[in-house]
């Protein structure tokens, strides 16, 4: 069953804390509710035009909190799902700064980008759609709105972001290419009020 | 004649047709003349000189004989004058020499006279006690010896017993002359040579008189009289000396010292007593103008009593004019000067450059005090040692100031380390006020403000952007930089070399707490994880403040400090570098504790083992006990970052150690595995607890859940966990061909190494090998 699989992709799941990424896409996808502290990851099969896709789905099940997530979690990405919260306008404005770090972790700069407004079931709106639409063609990222009942919804937002990814094809089939050079792996890039202070460790 | 024969034979050989008998008529008269000419001399010769020529040989022969005879007769003539004159020369001279015996002997006579007739009047003057007189007369009989004494070969026995009575009476002379002294000037001594004691000083007196005991009627000039004589016989010095030294010492010297100490002068017919009284005072040391006036009250009184007395009868003696007060001045005067100094204007040096003004007021009452003392003839005119040192306060200030500083700065960096004070961005050291150094350059600051405005970035920085991060620093060095800020603002208010000198001092504290500070506590500092951390955080400040130093002071220091010398930026590497390899070196110190204890663990192999199993869960115990002592040392001291960072690196150390030694196993069954789980689940879930960075618990959660962020490799461990309760098709899925989180953390070899070590030798396990790529 594994020899049909056209090929594994790295699809990153982020987002401001609360948004509801894991319970909205996690758990149409795999039950589960991710363990906080560590990054939460599942392997799908999904097949698209005919096309059997491995996806390896990284989710930071919270970890966004600490500020940064590693520099691992993005590399290799081919793909990100980016969610705000439609009652939260503070996490759709914060949506710069998601894209601001994945330009400056990915290791590609033809990533495939996934804009998901989440919990319009909710009545407190503060995101409108168009508003949300506007963003995503600004950055050209695919759009969709989604909630905790729109379980369609995401699965078709899985399925049209791997069909853009395959259709892209140097993105996913010279990938080991197309890395440049790699300085440092861990370089950290921890902000703060650093002053006169020595950074030593 | 020849000259002829070729001139006639020339012609003849022309040929030509002269007459030859004029020719040889011409040479037949020649030969004539030549004739004439030799019958002539002939004769001359024979004749007339021969004879002459006898005649005079006789006569040679004969005035030799007569000369003969005359030399004979001077011979004799010689002979017998001289024996004659001999004798009349010896005569002369014996007469000569018996008259200048005579004549010597007479002069020493006529001296011996003088001597006699010298001591004689000295004799009788010194029984009138007109002292001046007699010791004219004994020196003149002095230099009457000596002239005697320098004739040679001149022996008199009498010299001898001569010289024995001048010394008597000159012996007799100074005894009378000392016993005269000591009547005019009594001196009552405390009992014990100490002089040191306010309470003995107490109990000095000096009984000046200027009278003497006994009533006669030439009273006036006898102290001079006395004091004159003793010059003249060249003793006054050392009678001087005796007593200036008392006066040094008993008087003037605990006068300068003890400010407790006022003259109590006490007039008497006979003349004054000068005593002390002591009267209460807080000063510690006296104040210069109070010392001044002392001094000048005492040297006054003596200069009236003792010494200005003789001056008038001694304007009467020609020559050797001897200015009393000049040779006490001579004697005492440096000395005073310099217990002056030593005892009251080094005291009286102001701490304060705020009082630097005031001191106008020492320096006149110095110049006084000399013109005073040069006014009694105490001094000589081109004497100014005072004055020199007082006029020199600035120079005086800064040095004092300078050691101090330099001391209390010292004793700042020797004090404990563990007193500490919590520095937040919100301190502040409270700067002091400086001026504008020009009114100009702060409108010319002022006004692109304006237009800077305009330009202003929306997003500004925190206030603390460039704050040091709250921590905890020695108390000590609080005090310090208060310090350094105190003598920098000193060093604006005094003059241009005053303070360069201030300002290098400052430098100078800087440059003594690096080499006294790590010295000094080196023993706590390698032993003490705390202190290393308070020390870091000491440097660390001291750098920060260092940044700014120069710059807030510069406009207010001289050249060549205004341009661009008053800087301290150049010690904030070594600063920071100080502190920083104190910090690693505790750092390293700690690793290796937690390496050792972890090596311990029996590199985590069979862990079914029950012994095994044992030793490494106490090692893993030990570790994490060692954590969380660290943990609570260095909270609330460390700056909350650099604690995360020390703690992270400190507990990745352990856990790196933990995956390097599973990751090695060859075998691992399904007990161990399980048994390794629960030894990993310890350090993750007590691990994170050992960050403690605040002192209130509550506010350490987040700390604890940033865990990951601080611990590099906190993911690879946590993955390690699930690789060793997974299945094979689980380990797969997590690898994710190069893409799932196993792959981000661990390399092929490892994956493979601890798929062989956990699970038996299968197809299934082949094949998941093979999918591992």
């Amino acid at each position: 069953m594994e020899e049909d699989i056209l090929t594994t992709l790295k699809i990153l799941i982020i987002g401001e804390s609360g948004v509801g990424k894991s319970r909205t896409i996690s758990l149409h996808f795999f039950n589960t509710i991710g363990e906080l502290g560590s990054v939460d990851f599942k392997v799908k099969t999904i097949s698209v035009d005919g096309n059997k896709a491995k996806l390896a789905i990284w989710d930071t099940a919270g970890q966004e909190r600490f500020r940064t997530l590693t520099p691992s979690y993005y590399r290799g990405a081919q793909g990100v799902i980016l969610v705000y919260d439609v009652t939260r306008r503070d996490t759709f404005v914060k949506l710069d700064n998601w894209l601001n770090e994945l330009e400056t972790y990915c290791t590609r700069n033809d990533i495939v980008k996934m804009l998901v407004g989440n919990k319009i079931d909710k009545d407190n709106r503060e995101v409108d759609r168009n508003e949300g639409l506007k963003f995503a063609r600004k950055h050209s990222m695919l759009f969709i709105e989604a909630s905790a009942k729109t379980k369609d919804g995401v699965q078709c937002a899985f399925e049209e972001l791997v069909e853009k990814i395959i259709q892209t094809p140097g993105l996913w089939e010279s990938e080991s290419h197309n890395r440049g050079v790699r300085l440092s792996d861990e370089a950290g890039g921890r902000g703060g009020t650093c002053s006169g202070y020595c950074s030593m460790l | 004649m020849a000259s002829f024969v070729t001139e006639v034979l020339a012609s003849s050989g022309r040929l030509e047709k002269e007459d030859l008998g004029t020719k040889i008529n011409r040479l037949s008269r020649r030969v004539e003349e030549v004739k004439g000419e030799v019958c002539d001399m002939i004769n001359k010769k024979y004749d007339e000189f021969l004879p002459s020529m006898q005649s005079a040989e006789y006569l040679v022969t004969q005035v030799n004989n007569l000369n003969k005879d005359v030399d004979l007769l001077k011979l004799r003539i010689e002979n017998e004058v001289q024996n004659d004159l001999k004798v009349a020369i010896s005569e002369f001279t014996e007469l000569k020499q018996q008259l200048e015996k005579n004549t010597i002997i007479l002069a020493v006579l006529q001296q011996l006279q003088e001597f006699n007739s010298a001591i004689e009047k000295y004799n009788l003057t010194l029984s009138e006690r007109n002292y001046i007189s007699a010791a004219e007369h004994l020196e003149k009989a002095q230099s009457c010896l000596k002239t005697l004494k320098s004739r040679k070969g001149f022996e008199l026995q009498v010299l001898k017993s001569l010289g024995i009575e001048l010394t008597v009476q000159k012996q007799n002379m100074l005894y009378h002359l000392g016993e005269e002294w000591q009547k005019m000037a009594v001196w009552k001594l405390p009992p014990s040579k100490d002089y040191s004691s306010l309470e003995m000083i107490l109990k000095t007196e000096l009984h000046l008189c200027a009278l003497p005991s006994t009533d006669e009627s030439r009273s006036g000039p006898i102290l001079g009289s006395v004091l004159q004589a003793l010059a003249i016989l060249g003793e006054l010095n050392t009678k001087l000396k005796f007593f200036s030294q008392l006066l040094l010492n008993y008087i003037l010297k605990p006068l300068v010292k003890y400010p407790s100490l006022h003259v109590l002068v006490e007039s008497q017919p006979q003349g004054v007593i000068v005593r002390f009284e002591s009267m209460k005072t807080e000063l510690e040391h006296p104040s210069p103008p109070q010392v001044f006036m002392k001094l000048k009250l005492v040297l006054g009184l003596l200069h009236k009593h003792l010494l200005d007395a003789p001056l008038e009868s001694q304007k009467v003696l020609e020559g050797n004019k001897v200015v009393l007060a000049e040779v006490l001045g001579d004697l005492i005067w440096e000395e005073i000067s310099e217990a002056i100094i030593k005892d009251c204007l080094v005291y009286s040096i102001p701490t304060n450059s705020s009082k630097l003004e005031l001191y106008e007021e020492v320096i006149k009452a110095t110049e006084e005090f000399e013109n005073t003392l040069k006014g009694m003839r105490y001094l000589k005119g081109d004497a100014t040692e005072l004055l020199k040192y007082a006029r020199n306060v600035n120079a005086h200030f800064a040095s004092k100031k300078c050691q101090d500083v330099i001391v209390t700065a010292r004793n700042l960096m020797t004090s404990e380390i563990h007193n500490t004070v919590k520095i937040t961005p919100e301190s502040k050291v409270t700067l002091p006020k400086l001026q504008s150094p020009s009114g100009e350059k702060v409108k010319g600051q002022k006004s692109p403000s304006h237009e800077a405005s305009a330009l202003e970035n929306e997003v500004k920085l925190s206030p603390h952007t460039f704050s040091l991060p709250t921590c905890r620093i020695s108390e000590s060095v609080e005090k310090l930089m208060q310090l350094a800020y105190q003598t920098l603002s000193e060093a604006t208010a005094s003059n241009p070399p005053c303070s360069i000198q201030l300002f290098y001092t400052v430098r100078n504290i800087f440059h003594l707490f690096y080499d006294v500070v790590p010295t000094y506590h080196k023993q706590n500092l390698q032993k003490l994880p705390q202190l290393s951390a308070i020390h870091h955080n000491n440097c660390m400040y001291i750098a920060h403040h260092l940044l700014t130093l120069g710059h807030q002071f510069r406009y207010h220091l001289p050249a060549p400090l205004i341009d661009g010398a008053a800087t301290f930026v150049d010690m904030v590497p070594g600063f920071r570098r100080l502190g920083t390899e104190t910090f690693l070196a505790q750092m390293r110190t700690q690793k290796e504790e937690l390496l050792d204890r972890l090596s311990n663990a029996r590199s985590f192999s069979n862990m079914e083992d029950e012994e095994n199993y044992n030793a490494a869960h106490k090692a893993i115990r030990q570790v994490i006990h060692q954590l969380s002592c660290l943990g609570k040392v260095w909270q609330d001291v460390l700056p909350v970052t650099l604690y995360c960072k020390a703690m992270g690196t400190l507990l990745n150390t352990a856990i790196t150690e933990m995956i390097s030694k599973i990751t090695a196993l060859q075998d691992i069954s399904t007990e161990d595995g399980e048994r390794l789980y629960a030894l990993c689940r310890t350090m993750v879930e007590e691990g994170p607890l050992v960050f403690t960075p605040l002192p209130e618990e509550s506010k350490n959660k987040t700390f604890q859940q940033e865990v990951p962020v601080y611990v590099q490799k906190w993911m690879k461990f946590k993955e390690l966990m699930i690789i060793l309760q997974a299945n094979l098709q689980e380990i797969i899925d997590r690898w994710a061909d190069g893409k799932g989180p196993i792959a981000t953390e661990f390399s092929t070899n490892e994956v493979k190494n601890l798929i062989r070590a956990l699970f038996q030798n299968t197809e299934r396990r082949a094949a998941a090998l093979a999918r591992i790529k």
